[in-house]
């Protein structure tokens, strides 16, 4: 009995390893290169094309962290594209009229009506006890037509932005993008937080049993307040990348993105039913989002065609996903005898 | 605090009573009045084409008026038409929100004697629209330009459009490529037609993959304000690349890209100013009974002659001229005009 148990802890190590969503995943994404690589007459592979993904998707990526947090406590937010415009378009129009005179200061600006956004958002799902879906649902019309508002329906152009501004989407540092800097730097803050601290504990704990982390203490309230809160903030932290980066406000820009931000997340194995999932997987996730958006044009698929092969992708990672954890989750399970 | 909400609905109601009541009759006697009504209060550009209508009226020697509902509603052009009818007014040029829905209103109007014409964009029941470029203007100022930046030695190029199903994108793409069939144009190679879904994001992913799939690629035609923006800050922002852009713009965005050294030598969108005063002589010649059948020209009082074509939705169209150049010379005073 000890010898079994013995020999499958050592096994268990690499077998772990090789079991986990991440790994199952990082394959997926192997075979998904290969395929491209393949398709695209070997034009994928090149740093040109690499650093155009990651400057491209930087603002994707950045926005599955915050929708990571949300989906750990068994919450949704579909406004984040609304609150990316929102927060991009009234740091545009403010720079347009000589109020923000700063990059610095422009990110930080739309990094605070981005956190605002979510603090009312939060405020709605734990104190109005709504269904985030629907909350955020409202929320989203809500933040768009406030876009259209504040802009008056027109667009800010890139004369009108800051030089210091546009270039820092265009700057690199090392070799690398200044936008996939600061997924990086998320991303590390991200891991650390989650793991180590106690309150990114006390999310996965509200998320895996709300009742429990109630009883034990935790306040509940506060926790869903605070995660929607950095969910917004880091929203209105991609709004600022999202206008810089193309240094153009558009009412109507990042339409939709939560979809892919959603998908992104799922795919790096967080479950929507909360308390599930891990930063490096929703990173692994957020690339293979943007590898499949940034490669059907380059393999040279119908245009008519990309979406719904875009979704398959999309099924088809997740299934397998989902059936190497049901496995690995049986293995473990005969592990401990039950 | 109930009786105070009440007391405060009793004041709203009584003053948008009064707001809403009917405003009172000032035409002046003699004067005929000729009325605009945009799709929206708030837009730009329908401002100049506003401005443009009221010149012509002034030169006419008739009242102008502009009515014009807050949001693209129908329903509120429906009303606006009523109300101008029992003014009085003798003739409405409206930008439809509707191909369909202000049929009943304009069919009224007539009825009393008054002229109506669509302009910008079209709807059943109007005498005539004013189309501010015909489909095949658009595509051969399109597909000079491509062969004027491409050079004597013709070259390869792409087309960076909206999305897929957008209608009059197509339209033209279609007629370009018809065009592209003289002999005239034999050393131009189509190499390929994207979509950039008129967003930032998918336009600039498209544009660099069209680039690393073209290494020879020698000019990119946009026909669609999102996407020529999205093409022209890709080749500025990427260091030695020679290709040229062509295409659909706005100045107020393009003004950083557009001038004879910068990446996009001139660019072509309709003159609105041209489009309102041109609506404004077509009322005058419709009331004049200048305007005879299908293939038959007129020569209205702006000593400039039309053609009298077949109309889609309206009973005929004519078309206001080719599209407008912005080049590097106007480029900066256009651009502080939309």
């Amino acid at each position: 009995m000890t010898v079994k148990n013995n020999t499958l802890r050592k096994g268990g190590r690499l077998g772990e390893l090789l079991r986990s969503r991440e790994s199952s995943l990082l394959l997926v994404m192997v075979l998904l290169v290969a395929v491209i690589q393949w398709r695209s007459g070997g034009k994928f592979l090149s740093s040109t094309v690499i650093s155009q993904l990651t400057q491209n998707y930087a603002y994707t990526m950045v926005l599955s962290f915050g929708m990571l947090l949300v989906l750990l406590i068994g919450g949704i937010d579909i406004s984040i594209g609304a609150t990316l415009a929102l927060s991009g378009m009234s740091t545009s129009l403010l720079m347009r009229d000589g109020v923000i005179t700063s990059p610095i200061l422009a990110f930080g600006f739309s990094i605070l009506v981005g956190l605002v956004c979510g603090i009312v958002i939060g405020a709605i799902v734990s104190k109005g006890k709504v269904i985030p879906i629907i909350a955020t649902l409202g929320m989203q019309y809500i933040y768009r037509g406030l876009t259209y508002f504040v802009s008056n329906t027109q667009w800010v152009p890139s004369d009108k932005m800051l030089d210091g501004y546009k270039a820092f989407a265009q700057g690199n540092l090392l070799g690398i993008n200044n936008l996939f800097w600061i997924v990086i730097v998320l991303f590390v803050v991200m891991l650390v937080f989650l793991k180590w601290t106690s309150f990114g504990r006390q999310i996965y704990a509200v998320g895996s049993n709300a009742d429990a982390a109630k009883i034990s203490g935790i306040n509940i309230d506060r926790v869903k307040i605070i995660v929607y809160a950095i969910n917004g903030a880091i929203a209105g932290l991609a709004g600022a990348m999202y206008t810089s980066m193309y240094a153009t406000a558009q009412g109507n820009m990042a339409n939709g993105a939560e979809m892919d931000v959603i998908a992104a997340c799922v795919i790096g194995g967080v479950s929507l039913n909360g308390g599930q999932g891990s930063a490096f997987g929703v990173l692994l996730g957020a690339i293979t989002i943007a590898i499949i958006s940034k490669s059907l044009s380059l393999v040279g698929i119908d245009a008519f065609w990309q979406q719904a092969l875009k979704g398959g992708i999309i099924a088809l990672a997740v299934l397998i996903n989902v059936i190497v954890q049901r496995n690995s989750a049986k293995k473990a399970l005969e592990g401990r005898e039950i | 605090m109930k009786k105070l909400i009440a007391l405060l609905l009793v004041l709203v109601m009584a003053v948008s009573l009064v707001a809403c009541a009917p405003a009172a009759n000032n035409n002046d006697a003699g004067k005929a009045t000729y009325a605009i009504v945009c799709k929206d209060a708030s837009n730009p550009y329908m401002a100049r084409m506003v401005s443009g209508f009221k010149d012509a009226c002034k030169a006419l020697g008739i009242e102008a008026i502009e009515k014009s509902p807050e949001t693209t509603s129908a329903d509120d052009q429906i009303t606006i038409i009523n109300e101008l009818v029992a003014q009085g007014v003798k003739g409405i040029a409206i930008a439809a929100n509707d191909a369909a829905a202000l049929k009943g209103a304009i069919e009224a109007a007539k009825q009393q004697g008054v002229v109506v014409v669509t302009l910008d964009s079209d709807t059943e029941g109007s005498q005539m629209f004013v189309n501010q470029a015909g489909v095949k203007e658009v595509a051969q100022v399109l597909v000079d330009s491509v062969a004027d930046m491409c050079g004597e030695d013709g070259g390869e190029f792409a087309i960076l459009s909206a999305s897929s199903t957008a209608t009059n994108q197509n339209a033209w793409i279609a007629a370009m490529e018809e065009i592209l069939k003289d002999s005239k144009y034999a050393n131009l190679k189509l190499v390929e037609t994207v979509y950039g879904d008129d967003e930032s994001q998918k336009s600039t992913d498209e544009m660099q993959n069209l680039m690393t799939k073209y290494p020879n690629l020698e000019c990119v035609c946009c026909p669609t304000t999102v996407g020529i923006l999205a093409a022209a800050k890709v080749v500025a922002d990427t260091a030695d690349c020679k290709i040229k852009v062509a295409g659909l713009g706005l100045p107020s965005e393009m003004k950083d890209y557009v001038g004879d050294d910068k990446v996009c030598p001139y660019m072509y969108l309709w003159n609105p100013i041209d489009v309102g005063n041109c609506a404004a002589y077509m009322i005058k010649a419709l009331a004049d009974g200048k305007v005879g059948a299908e293939g038959t020209s007129f020569t209205a009082d702006n000593t400039k002659t039309y053609e009298v074509l077949k109309g889609d939705t309206a009973a005929t169209q004519i078309i206001v001229g080719p599209p407008f150049a912005f080049t590097g010379e106007n480029i900066a005073d256009w651009a502080n005009v939309y």
